[in-house]
């Protein structure tokens, strides 16, 4: 059948009547192209507006701003740790092994260089672990930046941000009288007596609005990369570049989710503003509830102990060191005298202070565990909003967030063992040391090659295993996605267009 | 041909909207569908649509069951509303060639569209004007140049004269009388009754769902047509 249209004929050249009949209905035209049709239509009368524009820029704005806080506090924090290292060089140039045994070794978390894509905490979390060598010292776990505790700072504004905020909000300005607004201006009525499959109409103004976004979202992305790597002061490498157009990826899936969401209701509900109503209450639960509840909700689920609880276990840690060794510590004598007898009290004295350290240390491991297993406990259950979702899709799968801070702190304890172990073996090379590890007094005086020592260069994760961690969260948006886009397709299919 | 046989839709909350309706409009014929708010008159519109199914009967559109094939159906039919409100911040032009690109005028449009706004009187200076500024009448024949451009052989037309200027009705009648003439079937529905007598090759009157009345244009022009309609919308006779 010809889909071909008839020529249109003036009223003022009527047919003569022997003509007039009923037309085959191949003379009619079918309708071709009406997804371009509508999906030109609608960016046309979104250009018109400023529901587009009034997202648009405040995206690209927000996105260039994320990528000026940014690059500020990584340079802030390059050069405290910068600072730090530094520091800590000094100080072991012309060290002997015995005065390393009290000189604080730092491990260093680098300052995150795609926190414009997606900050997950870093710019808050604890970046320098010094670890101490002698049992009689405490690790300590802080920023390098020593900053003003009362001054938190601005909160976390990267692309996560923006997706989450302003690119929903953006689709549901867009979105929301999609099909209710259509309906009462009675336009729904006129395109249903059409010969077009409804599916075409959704899917042009679905791919119209989900376009009017992706547009200044990308132009936002490549400004505030821009913008990031040239106010850091670093170049992005490929992986980073990688790594960022996942989040390009992922934000202009969140776009399509937004999209389809406001398409949902809007084919669900009669007027548009009953539509933005409801968006509006979803955003509300979506964007700030939920994350709030969630975190209450992973204290009460997954608490850690308070400091006194800590401290107790710290106390009872001691009492327990103390039995094994039958109450026999604290004795140190000055190395020329105890040397007599061989160092008899002070090794005694050593082992029950390793056995107190040891034990205590692995509390601070537990606690520090502890906190990080509350912190994705709130993250998975705040998971159950998309907005929350993609957020921890694009932490676990750039490399940020919680999984961040526990690689840190594992790899910080690996260069703990790593330094115990060499320092062991270098102390063992020197026959006059009185061999008893790891305390100031009592170890080689021999100076150290500060080459000799292993050093810590943090490796962030694979964007393989990235992407391997991220696989479940990935499945659980798609099947999202997809049961929107059906429950969408299934509404507007029974949509009463009045 | 437009054709009701024994047309029927109740409502799920048990309403009859429409009670066994037949009609056959001829192509070349103009019908009007009489009858006050609620009478039915929409539904029998939204019936031809294949916007709801019936409950009983057929809808026939050019020998094509509206129900068993909707979207044939609708290839036979272009549709106008007095409800219906084109799009404020595109043009007169803007707005006629998405409508008719999408009824499937992709190609013809450019050439068509001055010539169908100029058939249905709109000046050509409202061509390229947005529609915020434009009365009610001109909207209205800006609805009649995208049913138009269907190029269909049956035309639907939901209460077009409502709200028009008296002029602008006149203007509007006088198409559709030329629209008959080029061998359309039009099924109108109407409560300008002033206009009836001119228009109407055939008149059905509803009431409640069922069809009371029915004339040809020759029994109108012998009857008062407003005593007839005041008569049956107050309930107070039967079908004759």
């Amino acid at each position: 059948m010809s889909g071909s249209p008839a020529p249109l004929v003036s009223l003022r050249e009527t047919p003569a009547a022997a003509d007039r009949g009923f037309p085959a209905p191949a003379a009619v035209g079918r309708p071709r192209r009406v997804v371009a049709t509508v999906f030109w239509n609608e960016v046309r009368l979104a250009a018109d507006s400023i529901r587009l524009w009034a997202p648009a820029v405040l995206l690209v704005a927000l996105m260039v701003l994320a990528a000026v806080i940014s690059s500020a506090r990584f340079r802030r924090d390059a050069a405290d740790q910068a600072g730090s290292a530094k520091d800590y060089a000094r100080r072991l140039e012309g060290a002997s092994l015995d005065e390393l045994s009290v000189l604080r070794y730092p491990a260093l978390k680098p300052p995150w260089r795609l926190a414009v894509v997606v900050e997950g905490g870093q710019t808050a979390t604890p970046d320098t672990y010094d670890q101490v060598l002698s049992a009689l010292e405490e690790p300590e776990l802080r920023r390098a930046a020593g900053e003003d505790p009362r001054l938190s700072g601005a909160p976390a504004v990267d692309w996560m941000l923006a997706i989450r905020v302003v690119l929903s909000i953006g689709a549901f300005l867009l979105c929301h009288g999609a099909m209710s607004g259509e309906r009462r201006s009675g336009r729904l009525k006129l395109v249903f007596s059409l010969p077009i499959p409804r599916w075409k109409i959704l899917a042009g103004k679905f791919l119209a609005a989900w376009s009017c976004l992706a547009v200044p979202f990308l132009a936002g992305a490549v400004a505030s990369l821009l913008v990031a790597s040239g106010l850091g002061g670093f170049r992005l490498a490929e992986e980073d570049l990688a790594r960022a157009g996942l989040g390009v990826l992922l934000g202009l899936w969140a776009a399509a989710f937004f999209v389809l969401l406001a398409l949902l209701v809007s084919s669900l509900t009669r007027e548009p503003s009953t539509s933005l109503g409801v968006l509006a209450l979803l955003w509300v639960a979506a964007v700030i509830v939920v994350p709030a509840l969630s975190v209450l909700l992973a204290r009460r689920l997954q608490p850690f102990p308070t400091r006194a609880e800590v401290n107790q276990r710290m106390a009872e840690a001691r009492q327990e060191a103390r039995r094994e060794i039958a109450g026999q510590d604290g004795r140190w004598r000055p190395s020329s005298w105890a040397a007599a007898d061989g160092y008899a009290w002070e090794k005694i004295s050593a082992r029950g202070e390793n056995r107190r350290s040891f034990l205590q240390e692995e509390i601070r491991r537990q606690v520090l565990q502890q906190k990080l297993r509350q912190a994705e406990l709130a993250r998975t259950l705040a998971s159950v909003s998309p907005p929350s979702l993609v957020q921890t899709i694009a932490e676990r799968l750039l490399g940020s967030g919680v999984e961040r801070d526990r690689a840190f702190l594992t790899q910080a304890w690996v260069l703990r063992a790593a330094m115990r172990e060499r320092v062991r073996q270098l102390d063992a090379a020197d026959p006059e040391s009185p061999h008893i590890l790891y305390f100031h007094g009592y170890m080689s005086q021999r100076p150290i090659a500060p080459g000799s020592l292993p050093g810590f260069a943090f490796r962030e994760r694979t964007l393989r295993k990235g992407l391997t961690s991220t696989r479940p969260a990935l499945l659980a948006f798609l099947l999202e996605t997809l049961l929107l886009a059906a429950a969408a397709l299934f509404a507007f299919s029974r949509y009463d267009a009045g | 041909m437009i054709e009701a046989v024994d047309l029927s839709k109740r409502y799920p909350n048990g309403q009859l909207a429409l009670d066994a309706l037949n009609l056959r409009i001829a192509p070349g014929e103009i019908y009007c569908l009489l009858g006050p708010k609620g009478a039915g008159k929409t539904t029998v519109i939204n019936l031809f649509l294949g916007l709801t199914m019936p409950t009983a009967g057929r809808a026939l559109l050019g020998g094509c069951d509206v129900a068993q094939d909707p979207q044939e159906a609708r290839r036979r039919v272009a549709f106008l509303s007095d409800g219906m409100t084109f799009y404020e911040r595109l043009t007169v032009r803007q707005n006629l060639e998405f409508f008719a690109r999408l009824a499937g005028r992709s190609r013809a449009v450019s050439g068509d569209c001055e010539m169908l706004l100029r058939e249905v009187g709109l000046p050509e200076a409202s061509f390229d004007q947005k529609l915020a500024g434009i009365g009610t009448g001109a909207l209205r024949k800006l609805g009649l140049a995208v049913a138009m451009a269907r190029n269909a052989p049956a035309i639907l037309l939901d209460e077009p004269l409502s709200g028009v200027d008296p002029k602008a009705a006149a203007e509007l009648v006088e198409i559709l009388e030329r629209l008959r003439d080029q061998g359309k079937a039009l099924l109108i529905t109407l409560q300008e009754l002033v206009w009836v007598r001119q228009l109407a090759d055939r008149a059905g009157f509803l009431q409640e769902g069922r069809q009371v009345l029915a004339r040809t244009r020759e029994e109108l022009r012998y009857e008062d047509v407003e005593r007839l309609y005041l008569d049956y919308t107050r309930g107070g006779l039967m079908a004759r």
